[in-house]
């Protein structure tokens, strides 16, 4: 669509309607508008910028706590691994431990002592010696004598003896 | 006639854009010397009462959402009128039975009284635009004033450039049919094909 008076209308009025909206910007609101725009982008830059310093100063802070907890934490649980927490805190540490399989040694039980008496019975168990005497298990050497066969011509009952007749020599 | 204000005079180009990233006042000013003629004349077309304060309020948005703009200075202007497509649609769309639009060519218009009355002078090519919807007096305004390219109307209309051509033929062949019929141009009309 150019500027062609006078050939099609719609360039014609393209043109007009671009002569008519297109108003030279004075140069006053043309610096204001840049100043102010400008300006946005400097409030956010800086205010970006200051909220990376925050995150950053929030993440260092953020370190040293955690440092400190896991010191704390350390600290402790080498004392609990040494049993050497007061005795309420090594038991409490050593029951919560105890539960993902960690054992921790536990201060001695204190616990108050039980008399137990039946009257008219008395258990004696006497010492009962057991001995088991060695044994020896001797085995002698084998001595396995295989007699020498004797074999003699048997004959089945029933089967007539097999007689081989004496053959004439055949000259040759 | 005021006289026509051509956008690529001072044209923003990538080193523009890069010094206004870092909010060179003086890059500023030469990207709103040459955006900002177009873009209040299209608030202006668009009846928009305060096309400069449109204008202006387009430039403050560009600014604070510069970082994430990617491209270069060509990008950078069919980025901005998507911005100003927004805002107008933004503030007159949802009230456009408050806003003043161009009047109608069937309308026989304000007499010369109301007219010097009311200092409301519409001529009859922007009256043409009421015979369009919405969306084709965009297309056609992006265009024409503000010197976009088929596939950046689309870009700052948020449509593809396929529909934007079947908009901007419809949207003509109305203007064309519009201006034929009110007597508009002395000589015949030509074909013009949508780009």
């Amino acid at each position: 669509m150019t500027d062609a008076p006078g050939k099609d209308p719609l360039e014609t009025w393209a043109a007009e309607v671009r002569g008519e909206a297109l108003a030279p910007l004075r140069d006053e609101k043309v610096a204001a508008v840049a100043r102010n725009a400008a300006g946005v982008i400097l409030r956010t830059t800086s205010v970006t910028a200051a909220g990376a310093a925050g995150v950053v100063a929030t993440h260092a802070a953020a370190k040293i706590a955690t440092a400190a907890v896991l010191t704390a934490v350390l600290a402790g649980g080498a004392a609990a691994a040494t049993g050497s927490l007061p005795d309420p805190v090594q038991s409490w540490v050593a029951d919560v431990v105890d539960h993902v399989g960690i054992h921790l040694p536990r201060p001695p039980l204190d616990l108050p002592g039980v008399d137990v008496t039946v009257p008219g019975v008395d258990v004696t168990v006497p010492r009962v010696d057991v001995t088991v005497p060695l044994v020896d298990v001797t085995v002698p050497d084998a001595d396995v004598t295989v007699p020498d066969a004797d074999v003699t011509e048997t004959s089945t009952p029933g089967v007539p003896p097999i007689t081989v007749p004496d053959l004439p020599d055949v000259g040759g | 006639m005021r006289s026509r204000v051509r956008p690529a005079d001072a044209p923003t180009t990538d080193d523009v854009v890069a010094r206004a990233r870092a909010g060179d006042e003086t890059a500023w000013a030469t990207i709103v010397a040459d955006l900002g003629p177009a873009i209040a004349g299209y608030a202006r077309a668009r009846g928009a009462p305060d096309p400069e304060d449109v204008m202006q309020d387009v430039f403050l948005a560009a600014a604070s959402r510069l970082s994430r703009f990617e491209g270069d200075g060509r990008a950078f202007r069919s980025w901005v009128f998507s911005i100003a497509y927004r805002q107008i649609v933004d503030r007159y769309r949802s009230r456009r039975d408050n806003v003043e639009l161009p009047v109608s060519l069937a309308d026989p218009g304000p007499s010369p009284e109301q007219t010097a009355i009311t200092g409301i002078v519409v001529s009859e090519a922007m009256a043409a635009l009421d015979v369009l919807t919405d969306v084709e007096r965009d297309v056609v305004l992006l265009r024409v004033i503000g010197g976009l390219e088929t596939d950046e109307v689309a870009r700052a209309v948020g449509k593809r450039g396929g529909n934007v051509r079947v908009i901007q033929t419809r949207a003509l062949a109305k203007l064309r049919g519009e201006l034929q019929r009110s007597g508009y141009g002395a000589e015949g009309l030509g074909e013009e094909e949508a780009r």
